[in-house]
Order: structure tokens, then sequence, then C-alpha cells
């Protein structure tokens, strides 16, 4: 990784090609969110007539900030943000501990066990049985309903159990020969070692539950415990194709205008795009592993 | 008998490790075991006011009527060849986004491109559906832009049943690439720094390291997400597909999804769409468990 | 570091678990009165004026609402409604997608709402025939009197099972929807009238490809839709009216209609000539207002509620530009006309388990008071609106405000003057209005209701109707765009009839002979 040495020229080829495609990727990516972005920061004329690309024209901070001041935003926000932090961490302790034992496939139940989750990645009871579950369980209207059944994701703890898997066994195998119980090894040297599959599975909770928008439609019915993404996805399809065909025009003479549907987008995506470059730290390869080792 | 000791033996020693379980076991049993008794309605005319109980037994009805319906034989070679695609064209994407990001020294640039390739993952369909059918316009579009710069003649992709399906695949990875990506950085970081400083030693050069160390090493995930990939196979992306197609590429662009939902059979046909649901589930199933076994024998890798 | 995090995760977690689930919990059971208003609706205190005396022996009555955007409790309306009646209200709201299905889901395990609104009539019946709804005949027998008033008998025949009135109807204002817009300015500049037939319509569609009166060059397009086949005025033009059309006593779906083959084969036309976008199998309504609000398109087929948005871009891209709807087209066969659309908005009903019954009823019959009414759907006089020559005009902005969502509070409409209140609304804008009033204001024999609008339950036709009408416009566009044939229109009627248009057919048919007599 240190470019001290002279490189040869084949190589020098090969690192001009690899950023290449990866700026060209990134341009590509880039794009469409610069034109949502231009979109939230012009005025509504020109966003209706298609006239906007990448810059903003009349560009203007109203949008923005008639969303950020509607109280509809504003608790959708902190409820957002609750749901989040508080489900992403349950989430992740709760994936953690699972997710071990089920790397030890040798040990006798281990592998039933396994396919017990892996069953119900591909079967569910469906709608109504899960909606009467919840009513039963008491969790209607309330934000329990979005976290409990959203604890252990089946795809996070198999990325889990695969990274454990993937942990040097001697590692294991000489702490065990100190003596060391089975917790005292998951605390001093698996966790340790394991930032980058926890930073992964962190950002992928902390996504699902700032995207889930279904289970609060399903779940809710209190308009003021309306997360943000529902919130979003209320206002963008407002006037979408399907509600044009609709009969009730009444619904389209109060839809928002374009500008501010394209404020809600940035301002309801920009704080969980954050969360990524602030775990980014920890997918840093192996310098935990030196230092246990060392 | 001695296999028997063995395991009881087994469990004492590790008797904390079985303790884990106990609270993903828990939650197993609550919020994805007691609702499974739903799937029966599959066999039903549910009436959601009488319950299952009330509910009149029709057997395989509802199957047949996926089964018979019209379009089947279409809908059916649609979604198979539109995942096919998807899982052929699109599955090595994020591993050779990893990969190349992994090349690069620069920690500035590795970050960056890191946070920007994930962004489309974050737009739903609805907007970019709006965004693809401008910048794909014929008439005003940037592509077909450039394809008249060269001397081609305009293409309507959306309107033209050869080139819909690309459509789909493009669009698609271009949406979900940089976010499946993900995984593969993380598990390219968990490999031990070790093997390339001996690699170097060696003399092996940077594209012998990533065949021989990275590569490898992310293996196991790659299998992982193979096989889990496989076994939706029959989802074939309803949502971008409604979206983005139109009466006049049907021909090629009509999945499972799109047809059931065209044909109002998504809302309140809770038999219907158990069954449908049941159905996917089920080939899903018996594809992971293929895929599984197939793999621990070719590559000695398995999930379980 | 990582320990850090779990000891972090450890404390926190239960902490933060618990201010969610005291924070946020409605209580869910409990008996109104007294409990679930504190708990759930924490904002609507804003709306806390002095409860009045009797207010505190009347409960806290819980509503299931249709979506809208801002939140029912803390909407102005609300307040208003609160203190006019004596009631605390807590609405809660079915989601804008698919209300239906989770309005079945709640009603089906048991709700404690005591009123509950249904878009759709389908599901309305399927509640009453399952048992799951309060007869209110004899509560509005009781207590009813200004319901009576307002709600015609014909209303309440639409939401009548089995001889007990089981729901409140709220009328919809029945109008023509959607029309052709034309660039006027563009018809001046090409020396063309306006058209009066289909023949002058292709006059003037050529003169705007051939003399490009927009200066647009290739992206010059004659006319615009969004991807649909059915286009206001031009199927009038064929006597196709909507979906359904009456024809000598019977009605005829547009795909048995003689006049459809003509119609399509007109369209087909079009589009091959270039005169229509080329693209507009492909147009979402952005795609097609975009070229329209550009100044490239020279007719667009609009709503007229959303003239507002569309006028102030045309204008900012061309200034001048003047566009208006094309009065109703002749066909080849002299027909012409509007399609109306109406029927009923949405029906509230009272469910079995509602804790609160009679007291659902007052409140309804509380809002239909017509004062109370008046206000409660266009506000006071001075405040949010003015009268100017008998017609309603708001004040901007505070009738929007506080008055602009006032449709999704009523319950049940004071049918004798709501048209009136409601046109108020259109005056948001002068280019709408005027716009709404020619497509609404032409000579009565050429507007046509659906046939449908306040028809009773069908229950094949409920089931099937939106699968046939997409059907039909699938099939429509492809012969659009791949061309129109004897075995096209018959591959459409049999594909029809196999998914059940013809039991629909027998159906509706049978319901309008039953009328007749």
């Amino acid at each position: 990784m240190t470019p001290s040495r002279s490189r040869p020229f084949s190589e020098v080829v090969y690192v001009s090609i690899v950023y290449a495609v990866l700026t060209g990727a990134g341009i590509l990516c880039l794009f469409p969110f610069l034109n949502v972005l231009a979109k939230s920061l012009s005025a509504n004329w020109a966003i209706v007539s298609g006239k906007v690309g990448l810059w903003p024209i009349d560009l203007n901070l109203k949008n923005i900030g008639f969303v950020i001041g509607d109280d509809m935003f504003q608790r959708g926000f902190l409820i957002s943000v609750s749901l989040t932090v508080v489900g992403t961490l349950a989430s992740v302790v709760m994936t953690a501990v699972s997710a071990y034992p089920l790397s030890k496939k040798h040990l006798p139940g281990i592998k039933f066990v396994l396919l017990l989750y892996i069953f119900t990645m591909l079967f569910n009871g469906g709608l109504v049985p899960n909606y009467l579950l919840i009513k039963n369980l008491g969790l209607m209207n309330n934000l329990l309903s979005l976290v409990l059944p959203a604890l252990i994701s089946v795809f996070n703890l198999l990325l889990m159990k695969n990274y454990y898997e993937s942990l040097p066994e001697s590692l294991e195998e000489s702490a065990k020969l100190d003596g060391a119980s089975n917790l005292r090894i998951v605390l001093r040297l698996i966790i340790p070692l394991s930032a980058p599959v926890f930073a992964t599975i962190s950002l992928f909770y902390a996504v699902s539950f700032w995207s889930d928008w279904f289970h609060p439609m399903l779940y809710l019915n209190d308009p003021a415990l309306k997360p943000l993404q529902l919130y979003m996805r209320d206002v963008v399809l407002q006037a979408s194709d399907e509600n044009l065909l609709n009969q009730d025009n009444d619904l389209l003479l109060n839809a928002s205008p374009e500008g501010i549907r394209n404020a809600t987008i940035i301002v309801s995506t920009i704080p969980i795009l954050l969360v990524y470059p602030f775990l980014q730290k920890y997918f840093i390869k192996g310098i935990l592993i030196g230092s246990v080792k060392g | 008998m001695k296999g028997r000791a063995d395991w009881l033996s087994q469990i004492r020693r590790n008797y904390d490790l079985y303790l884990l379980l106990i609270p993903g076991l828990v939650f197993l049993l609550i919020f994805k075991y007691t609702p499974i008794y739903g799937l029966v309605i599959a066999f039903q005319n549910f009436n959601i006011f009488k319950g299952i109980g009330g509910s009149e037994w029709v057997g395989l009805q509802q199957f047949e009527r996926l089964f018979h319906s019209a379009d089947f034989g279409r809908i059916m070679t649609n979604t198979l060849l539109i995942s096919l695609y998807k899982i052929v064209f699109l599955f090595p994407i994020p591993i050779i986004i990893a990969v190349l990001l992994n090349e690069v020294g620069r920690m500035g640039f590795k970050r960056s491109i890191q946070t920007i390739i994930y962004l489309p993952h974050f737009l739903s369909w609805v907007v970019i559906a709006g965004l693809f059918v401008n910048i794909l316009s014929p008439s005003t579009g940037i592509v077909n832009g450039i394809i008249g710069w060269f001397g081609g003649e305009p293409v309507n992709f959306f309107m033209d049943n050869h080139y819909f399906r690309s459509v789909l695949v493009a669009t698609a990875g271009w949406k979900e690439s940089g976010w499946s990506a993900i995984i593969f950085i993380a598990a390219i970081a968990g490999l031990d720094p070790e093997l390339y400083e001996a690699a170097r030693l060696d003399g092996a050069s940077r594209v012998r390291q990533m065949f021989h160390i990275t590569l490898p090493g992310i293996s196991t995930t790659i299998v992982l997400m193979l096989i889990l990939r496989i076994g939706g196979v029959l989802e074939a992306g309803t949502e971008q597909i409604l979206l983005l197609y139109n009466p006049t590429v049907y021909h090629t662009g009509d999945v499972i999804g799109t047809y059931i939902y065209r044909m109002g059979l998504t809302s309140m046909e809770y038999s219907f769409s158990t069954a449908v649901g049941l159905f996917e589930s089920v080939i899903g199933f018996f594809l992971v468990i293929g895929g599984n076994q197939l793999s621990k024998r070719i590559t000695g890798k398995s999930i379980w | 570091m990582s320990k850090k995090k779990r000891f972090a995760a450890a404390v926190t977690l239960p902490l933060a678990i618990s201010v969610i689930l005291a924070g946020c919990g409605s209580g869910g059971n409990n008996d109104g009165g007294n409990a679930t208003a504190t708990g759930s609706a924490p904002t609507a205190s804003g709306a806390a004026a002095s409860p009045s005396a009797e207010a505190k022996d009347k409960p806290t009555l819980k509503l299931l609402r249709n979506y809208m955007a801002d939140d029912y409790n803390t909407y102005p309306v609300n307040q208003f409604l609160e203190e006019a009646t004596g009631y605390k209200l807590q609405n809660d709201m079915l989601p804008q997608e698919n209300p239906g299905d989770k309005l079945n889901l709640i009603m089906a395990s048991g709700s404690d709402y005591d009123l509950v609104d249904a878009m759709n009539k389908q599901d309305f019946f399927n509640f009453a025939q399952n048992g799951a709804l309060t007869d209110l005949t004899p509560l509005i027998d009781q207590y009813g009197p200004n319901i009576k008033q307002a709600i015609s008998p014909e209303s309440f025949s639409g939401v009548t099972v089995d001889g007990k009135i089981y729901g409140i109807p709220t009328l919809n204002v029945s109008y023509v929807r959607t029309g052709l817009l034309i660039r006027t300015d563009w018809l001046e500049k090409v020396g063309k009238k306006m058209p009066t037939t289909l023949d002058e319509l292709v006059d003037v569609l050529k003169a705007f490809k051939d003399q490009d009166p927009g200066g647009n060059g290739k992206n010059n397009i004659p006319m615009t839709i969004d991807a649909v086949a059915l286009l206001d005025n031009l199927t009038g033009a064929y006597g196709i009216f909507g979906s359904w059309t009456e024809m000598d006593g019977k009605l005829v779906n547009v795909v048995n209609h003689p006049g459809l083959k003509d119609y399509v084969t007109f369209i087909r036309d079009l589009y091959d000539q270039g005169l229509l976008d080329k693209e507009f199998a492909t147009n979402k309504s952005a795609t097609a207002a975009e070229k329209f609000t550009s100044g490239r398109a020279g007719i667009y087929l609009a709503g007229w509620s959303s003239i507002p948005g569309y006028d102030e871009a045309l204008q900012k891209n061309v200034p001048g530009a003047t566009y208006q709807y094309i009065p109703p087209l002749k066909g080849p066969g002299g027909l012409s006309g509007f399609t109306e659309i109406g029927g009923f908005n949405k029906i509230t009903f009272v469910p079995k388990s509602a804790k609160h019954p009679e007291d659902a009823i007052k409140l309804v019959n509380a809002m239909l008071d017509p004062d109370t009414f008046k206000d409660l759907f266009i506000g006071k006089e001075g405040e949010t609106y003015t009268v100017e020559n008998g017609n309603y005009m708001p004040i901007a902005p505070a009738f929007f405000d506080d008055r602009g969502q006032s449709n999704n509070f009523v319950i049940g409409m004071d049918e004798a003057n709501f048209v009136q209140y409601w046109q108020a609304r259109l005056q948001k804008s002068k280019p709408m209005f005027d716009n709404y009033k020619i497509i609404n204001s032409v000579p009565q024999d050429q507007i046509h209701m659906d046939p449908l609008a306040f028809a009773p339950y069908l229950p094949k036709y409920s089931a099937n109707s939106v699968k046939l009408d997409t059907l039909v416009n699938d099939r429509l566009i492809q012969m659009i765009v791949d061309g129109v044939s004897d075995k096209a229109i018959g591959d459409l009627q049999k594909a029809w009839n196999d998914a059940g248009g013809q039991d629909v057919e027998k159906e509706v048919n049978d319901w309008y002979a039953s009328q007749q007599h």
C-alpha cells in the first residue's frame, strides 16, 4: 500500500484503469441524485416543465425550508431517528449473540437451528396472521411493533455467522488452551476482530429501520406516529399516475408542488446517507487482527 | 452409543453457547413460526371475517388459477429470463467493485466512491422511473443523443421488445450494485493483511494478489450471496417493472408479480396471493437447498 | 472501543425502549373518555380551547379517516368541530396506498372506532353483509333530524341493505374531469380557428406539425397525452362515454361499442402520421406535462385540477402563451360530448363494535346543521371567503390553510348547497376556474353522466371493473402503436369476456333494466 518503490509500467496502467472505472461508476451514480437535489432547490415551474438538469433554476431554499418547518416532518424525523437508533442497537446485539453459536457447525443440533432460521427467509405466514399477531400482542399504534418483529434479519445473521467462521480458528484454539471460557473468547477475541461485519450489519439494520414504510403503514393508525419514510412516500405518491386516474380531484388540488416533493426526498434521505461515511473507518482491513495477534 | 455420549459431553462443555441460542429461538417462535399457520389459507377461499376455521377449503384451486391463467407461460418465461439475466450480469458487478476498491490506495478517493455509488439505492423506483424515461427518451434523451452522435438511429428503449429486458437489467444494476458491494467490501476488510505482505515479498503482482488472495478470501461470502440470490429467482423485480413497463412491452416484460397486480389479484385476494407466495417459496427453498448441496460438492463451501 | 459500544448499548436500550413505550403507546383498548386523548395525540393539545361544561359528559369519539396529507388532529377544522359539537375527536387515518386492505384488517380484527370512512362501496357492502356494521335507521330517526334534512332519500337508497341504512353517504361533486388543452396562440400563428369537428382537429394538428408554431424543431409535438387510450372529448365524437355507454336502454361496454373500431383507428392514424406523441405509451403524467408546459406540445389531455401548476410553468417558459380546453368536437356521425363522473365520495359507517354509536350519530347530526356545515366546509365569511355575485370566493391564504382539506372532514353533505360552496376552491387560480367552466358548462345533452355512478353494490362489477378497464386500456394502446384490425378488436372482446366482462355486463344490465320500471 505504500507507493515508495518505483512501480513497473504494467502496474501504472492497471492502477489507472482501476481509477478510471471507479470514477466512471461514481459519476453514473451521482448524477440522478444531483438531479433530485437540483430540483429541490429550484422553482416549481422549472421542474414542471423539465428544465432542471444538474443545476438549480431560480435557486432558492424555500422548498427545503418549507419541509423542515413542517411539523409532520419534524415529528416524523424524531420518530425515525429514535426508531433507527434503538432498533439498530437492539438488533445488532441480538444478531451478534445469536450468530455466534451458529458458527460452530460441528456442535450437535446447530445445523438444525440454522435451518430453522433459513426456512423463515423463504416462508412466512403472510399479511393477515402477522397483523393479528401484532394486534394480539397489544402492539398496534406502538412503535415497538416496528422494532420487535425486525430484531433479527436472517440475512444479517448469516453474514455475521459467515464472518465468524472466517476468523482464523487457531486464535480460538490457543485461547481455549489457555483456559478461556466461551464467553471470554467472544468478548475478548471475537468482538474486537469483527469490526467490519459489525459495521456492515449496523448499516443494514439502520437503513432497513429508517427506510421501512410498509410496517408503519400497517401497524400505526395515529398520524402523529408516522415515521419519516412513510411521510415521504405519501408526499411523493400524491400526484403519481395512479392518483391522477383517481376521481378525487380534491386530493390533487391539495398535492404538494414538485419542488416540495423533491425537497422532501432530499431532507429525508440525507440523514441516513451520513451513517455510511461514519462507519467507513471500521472497514479498514485487518488493523485489529494485527493488534490481537501482537 | 458412543456417539450419543459424545453429543452429551459436547453439549455439556458448550452449554453457554447453547444458552446464547435461546433469545433467537424465542424470537423465531413468536414472530416467525406463530404466524406461519397462515399458509393454510392458500388451500382455502379465505374470508377474513370468518377466519381460517370458518372459511371454505378448496384444495389446489388457487394454484390452478395461477397455472391456468391465460398468460402463465409467458409470465413464467419472462420471470425466469429476467431473473437469470439479472443474476448472470449483475451478480458479479458488486464483487468487481469491491475488488477494485481494494486496489485503491488513496483513502479519500476510496471513501468518496464508496459513498457515491451507494446513493442510488436510496432513491425509490417511482423517482428513478421518471428519471430514466427522460434519459432514455428517443427524442430528447441523452443516451439517444450519444447514439445519434455516432450516426445511429434513435432507439425507443421503453417500447422496443428487443431492448426492454436489457433496460431492466441495466437500471437494476445501476440502482443496487453499489449497495450490494458493501458486503464484499466488508468481507475484504476482514482479510488478514499478512497474507498480502507475504505475497508482496514473494514478488506477486497486484493482479496475482487479487486472484490468489482477495477472491479466495471472500469466496464463502460470494457463495452465500449467490445461493440466497438464486432462492429469489421468481421475484424478478415487481416494483421496478411496474413502474418501467407499458403495454407495448408486456410481451417481454410482464412477470408473475406484475401480472397478478394488474389482474387485481394482490389486494384482498388473500388466498390467491398466499398461494402465489407459497409457490415462489417452495421453488426458492428447493433452489437454496440444491444450491447449497451443489456448492458443498463443487467448492467445499456451504451455508450449512 | 467495541466494549464501550456494548456497554452503551446495554444501558441505553431499555431506557430508550421505555421512552418509546411511554411516549407513543396509545393505550389501545381503554374506554374513550379520559385516557386515550392524552397519550396518543400530544400535539393536539394546541387545540385546547376551554371545553364547555357539557363536553365533560360527552365521550371522546374515535374516528378512522381517509388519507390526507396533514394530520387531522392538528388541522384547524378539527378544532372547529370539537368546539361546535362539544365532542373531543381522535382521528386515526388510513394509508394512501390500498386503504381498503388496511380497513379490511381493522374491521375483521374488531375495531373500537365510532365512525369509519370507506372510500370504496365494495368494502362498505362487504362489511354490511358480514354483519360488521350498526343499523343506523333507528339512530337517525331518533338523533338525526339534520341528517334527514341534508341527505336525500336517493342518496340513502345507495347505502341501504335489506331495508336498513348502514352508512352516511357523502356525495361527490359531479363534473367533467379532463379535456384537451390547446395552445390558442399556436392556433393564431397557423391561422386556424378553434376546431369544432374531428376533421378540423386533424387539420390543426397537421398545421402544428408542418408549421412548427412553437419553433421547437425536431422536438415539436402536435399533441401529447399520458399512457391512456380513451381520450375525453375524442371518444365523445364516436358516442363513447366512459367505460359504459347507454344505448337503446342497455349499457354497452366500450369493448362492444360499435364506435370503438373507428375511434381507435382515428387515434392510430394520428399516431401513424406523427400527429400524436410517438412516445405517449411511455409517458408518465409528469413527462407529458413537461412537454406541454415547456412549450413543445400544442394539445395536451389534462385534468383541470393540474392547471394551476401548468399555467405558472408555461407562462415562465413561453411568456404570453395562451391555451384553453377544446369544446366538444363533432365526429363523422355528428356525435359529440363529455363524460361526467360523480357518485359517492365515501360512505361513513358505525362498526358493530363501536363504543358510542348514539354519540356518533349525534356528532354527524351536529355536523350537518346547515350553519355548522357551511362553517366546517368553507369557514366564516370575511375570514376565509367572501361572496361576489353569488359566487363564493376564497380569501388566500386563510381559506386554503384552514379549509383547503375540509372535504376530508365532512361526513355527509348538505346536498342542496355543497356544490356552490365547493366551487370556492376552484377560484384558487383563475385559469383553472375558467377552464373548469368551459368543459362543465356545455349543453346538458353533451354531458353524459357515468350510468353506474349511483348504482348500488354490484359484486361482480365492483370486483372486476378496475382490472377490466386496465385490460381495455392496455390492449387499445397496443392497437394504437401496432395497428388496428378486426382480429385485434375480436381478441380484445374475447380477453375481456374471459376476464369476467361477460358476467359483469349481465349484472349491470340486469340492474339497469330493473331501474327502468
